[in-house]
């Protein structure tokens, strides 16, 4: 399990679990959890486009409606290989 | 909704709606266990409903209701313990296939997690920083260190926060300057006992009232720039309602200000 820091919107510290980095277009996604569950069991997954800015990395969220059709279709790939 | 199983004069869809109702909120809670039904279906190894057994017991439902309706006390008493029957094969067909899919549903969740972990990329340069040590201790430096190398970051926080961190280096870098500037000037000892080595050199090195005063006004310039800077990131700190940098900054601007007087 890969640990990683970030800062919230509110400036709150939060260590979230990173699952994964993917790539599509020369676009970065940051697949993230913090461990929260549904009451089915399911876990709770955050996804956001990565970018660096002055040598940070920033998550941005993904509000394109046609950028997430196809990050929904890069990640249906990926699962179903 | 009471659970029908109790009260045969329900439809076949009644006990069906009350069997998933109870089983969702039962799984939900993950206390399947607690679902009463006299026997447990926890298998859940039906992938779909048997459709031949789902129609089979929708018409003997429905017939028996109807005869039960129209049949004197004792004849009404039977069909009821046979409708009760019935009932509770419903439920016991529609329990394991209902919890299947609930294990089903978790298991692919599961599978997709593992599968988007497998197929990930590394993060490389700077994501490497992010470690403990670099972040758990919250004194001056590292702090600093926390907002100028934090590697990731909601953007609109982001924004803000690096605005505050370039102050910080800013004024930082002139109270590094200014405090090894003072630090390289010998100390003046005005009751030395050191006999003078050369009257001349020591001339030279005794400022001239006018170059005394530049370097004061020089000096005081860059007190109130730092003084400034303080000011500027405690109220974009404020903005940010982040408490724990006001407070930072407050007392850097304290120290600053006593200084200065």
């Amino acid at each position: 399990m890969e640990t990683i820091k970030v800062i919230d919107v509110d400036g709150t510290q939060l260590e979230v679990e990173l699952i994964s980095v993917f790539e599509n277009h020369n676009n970065k996604y940051l697949v993230y959890t913090k461990g929260e569950r549904q009451k089915s069991g399911n876990l709770i997954l955050y996804i956001t486009r990565l970018t660096i800015k002055d040598d940070v990395y920033c998550l941005e969220n993904i509000t394109d409606d046609k950028e997430w059709d196809e990050v929904k279709k890069l990640m249906s790939r990926i699962i179903n290989k | 909704m009471k659970l029908s199983y109790s009260n045969p004069m329900v439809t076949y869809d009644e006990v069906v709606a009350a069997i998933e109702s109870i089983l969702e909120f039962s799984l939900n809670d993950g206390e399947t266990d607690d679902v009463n039904l006299d026997t447990k279906y926890e298998t859940g190894i039906t992938t779909k409903v048997d459709t031949d057994m789902d129609n089979a017991l929708r018409g003997a439902i429905d017939a028996l209701r109807k005869a039960i309706d129209t049949s004197n006390k004792v004849i009404r008493n039977n069909l009821d313990r046979e409708l009760r029957l019935i009932t509770h094969n419903v439920i016991q067909m529609y329990a394991d296939y209902t919890i299947g899919e609930e294990k089903r549903k978790l298991a692919s969740s599961e599978l997709f997690v593992e599968r988007l972990r497998a197929a990930s990329l590394t993060l490389e340069g700077t994501y490497s920083a992010l470690k403990e040590e670099d972040i758990e201790d919250t004194d001056e430096t590292s702090f600093h260190k926390l907002i100028k190398d934090a590697i990731i970051n909601f953007p609109d926080y982001f924004k803000e926060e690096l605005e505050i961190a370039k102050a910080f280096e800013v004024e930082q870098s002139i109270d590094v300057s200014d405090i090894e500037k003072h630090e390289e000037e010998p100390p003046i000892e005005e009751h030395s006992t050191e006999p003078p080595i050369e009257t001349e050199t020591k001339a030279k090195e005794e400022p001239r009232e006018d170059e005394e005063e530049d370097n004061q006004e020089e000096r005081f310039e860059v007190d109130m720039e730092r003084i400034e800077l303080l000011r500027k990131a405690i109220a974009k700190a404020e903005e940010k309602g982040n408490d724990k940098l006001v407070d930072m900054l407050e007392e850097r601007l304290d120290k600053e200000l006593g200084a200065e007087k």
